[in-house]
């Protein structure tokens, strides 16, 4: 008889935090740049314009204009909003854009009012635009540059953190999968004892406990894997196993198993108690006592299901409730049910008993 | 007494068409304006055109600028609004119709007065010499693409080359003032050819 207590001990990484990493500013790319800049060029351009046609000066004027606007956008993109705006030091960067728009809107009227006829000799320009115009223009560009870069940012952060989630649901599926697959040899060698038992004796029920190991195994293959499965096809997996058992156990052994006030559709972990029926079959009823028993009892209520399986114990084994079938079971539940479910060991003198309360979860939980 | 008026204006009012610098906007704000009583009285311009400057009677700011040739009755009529712009006097005309002029309607509807700036070089006693803004340069400025300042290009019906072209400034008074604020000082923007002369009638 293989023992549940052998089951392999799976290190999966419990509790695993994603570190998400920061989102990589799409504003800086090329094509983005180049698709604001040029937008923003031909909207000045259009507003900068003298006349109906657009002249050499116009063109001129608007780049060397724009040109300034950059230094405004640029120190806000690439300085003021990583250090200060995404590390959340909000009033700091408020004064820092205000003081950064003032300055550059100092530096564009005194370009076009003294600077430029030392640049660009020949060239006759003037301040065209007050203070207050200029701080506008500055104002409403910077504000327009930030908003779309937090707007790209955001969308870079959603997708990171749909990705992570991916990631995470992935590696919890895996590793349920991981641990549900330790418990299917246990039940299945158990299983094949019981047959080479009615085998050997020849006996007239062999048929109908290869019908329900074959039953097992069939809900094993196209259930187990589910993330969730209805309790009465949980249920009816532990009638097939306790009739299995039956055949090994002593006829004396008294074997309950409660049932009836349950709610079949009632969303449950596929192959979560049968570690645990296992366990109980294995320590109860190998005593030689007369007394020996295994009871197992379920309920469903609205919100949650509740599970109690106790079993009587020999006075000289040692406590289980470290063992790796319960372990097993304990990281499962983690991965599904989080801190929303009870599991409670009780070792008594005689008896040994296993209480589990379920939430109502459904798959998108 | 008798006083000689210089005052200058292109010789005659076609001539001045053709060389002076057009604005739809006057040169000038209400804050800008002075008023010089030496300049109300009868002037000869250097070539013998005749001026009589008034007050308008409206305003204490405003000059009527009427000018004389054959009849009795003014042929032209300008309102001239004296200014400061940084400690520089200037000369802003504008034109006005006549009494026979007022009368033709349908002629004085397709009419857009302008603006048109001249600097006032020196007041005494009995003359006045003002320069104007030179077209010339103006011109030369917006065809080479050197010069960024509001403006429209008119083309005559049977213009012949792009000197007939007419460059009327749409700028506005805070841009016409900050440009010749910043330029007036250029040596072609006033030159001595666009002078006038105006001497006191004695």
């Amino acid at each position: 008889m293989v023992e549940v207590e052998s089951l392999n001990q799976t290190e999966s990484g419990r509790g695993h935090r994603f570190k998400l990493s920061l989102p990589v500013s799409l504003f800086k790319s090329v094509y983005v740049q180049l698709a604001f800049w040029t937008s923003t060029y031909f909207v000045l351009l259009t507003i900068f314009s003298t006349s109906s046609v657009w002249y050499h000066i116009d063109y001129l004027y608007t780049g060397i204009f724009m040109s300034t606007m950059m230094i405004a956008v640029w120190m806000n993109a690439y300085l003021l909003i990583p250090r200060m705006l995404q590390q959340r030091r909000y009033l700091i960067y408020l004064i820092s854009v205000c003081i950064t728009i003032i300055a550059t809107v100092y530096f564009n009227h005194l370009l076009f009012d003294k600077l430029i006829d030392y640049i660009l000799p020949g060239y006759y320009f003037i301040a065209y635009y007050s203070l207050l115009d200029l701080l506008k223009f500055f104002g409403v560009l910077v504000a327009l540059a930030t908003l779309i870069q937090l707007t790209m940012e955001w969308f870079a952060l959603q997708e990171n953190t749909q990705s992570a989630i991916l990631l995470q649901k992935e590696k919890v599926t895996a590793e349920l999968q991981a641990l549900t697959n330790q418990v299917n040899p246990h039940f299945l060698f158990n299983s094949l004892s019981v047959l080479y038992s009615l085998a050997l004796r020849e006996s007239r029920e062999a048929p109908v406990a290869i019908m329900q190991l074959s039953d097992m195994l069939k809900y094993v293959i196209y259930e187990a894997s589910k993330r969730f499965v209805p309790l009465g096809a949980e249920v009816e997996m532990i009638r097939n196993y306790i009739g299995l058992q039956r055949y090994r156990v002593h006829v004396s052994t008294k074997i309950e198993f409660l049932e009836n006030d349950i709610d079949p559709s009632f969303p449950v972990m596929p192959m979560v108690f049968l570690p645990l029926i296992e366990n109980s079959f294995k320590h109860g009823t190998h005593s030689n006592t007369n007394d020996a028993f295994v009871s197992i009892r379920m309920k469903t209520t609205s919100d949650d299901m509740e599970f109690s399986i106790t079993n009587n114990r020999m006075l000289e084994e040692s406590p289980s409730t470290g063992g790796v079938g319960l372990r097993n079971i304990r990281m499962r539940l983690d991965l599904v049910y989080k801190e929303k479910y009870e599991l409670n060991i009780v070792e008594e003198e005689t008896n040994f008993s296993v209480h589990v309360k379920l939430p109502r979860l459904y798959e998108e939980n | 007494m008798k006083r000689v008026l210089v005052f200058f204006f292109v010789a005659s009012l076609a001539i001045l068409q053709g060389c002076i610098v057009k604005s739809l906007h006057p040169f000038y704000t209400p804050n800008d304006l002075v008023f010089k009583k030496e300049l109300i009285n009868h002037w000869t311009d250097q070539d013998g055109n005749h001026w009589q400057i008034v007050p308008v009677k409206e305003s204490n700011v405003s000059y009527e600028l009427r000018h004389y040739k054959h009849s009795e009755q003014p042929e032209e009529i300008f309102i001239a609004h004296l200014f400061h712009l940084n400690n520089q006097l200037y000369l802003d005309l504008f034109p006005v119709a006549n009494d026979s002029q007022a009368n033709d309607m349908m002629f004085n509807m397709h009419l857009i007065p302008a603006h048109s700036i001249a600097r006032v070089v020196k007041i005494s006693g009995n003359e006045v010499q003002i320069r104007w803004l030179n077209e010339k340069w103006l011109r030369s400025l917006f065809t080479e693409n050197k010069i960024k300042i509001s403006h429209e290009v008119v083309r005559d019906v049977n213009v012949k080359d792009d000197s007939d072209l007419n460059y009327v400034l749409t700028a506005s008074t805070e841009e016409l003032q900050k440009f010749i604020i910043k330029y007036g000082d250029e040596d072609d923007a006033f030159i001595d050819d666009n002078t006038v002369w105006l001497k006191l009638n004695r």
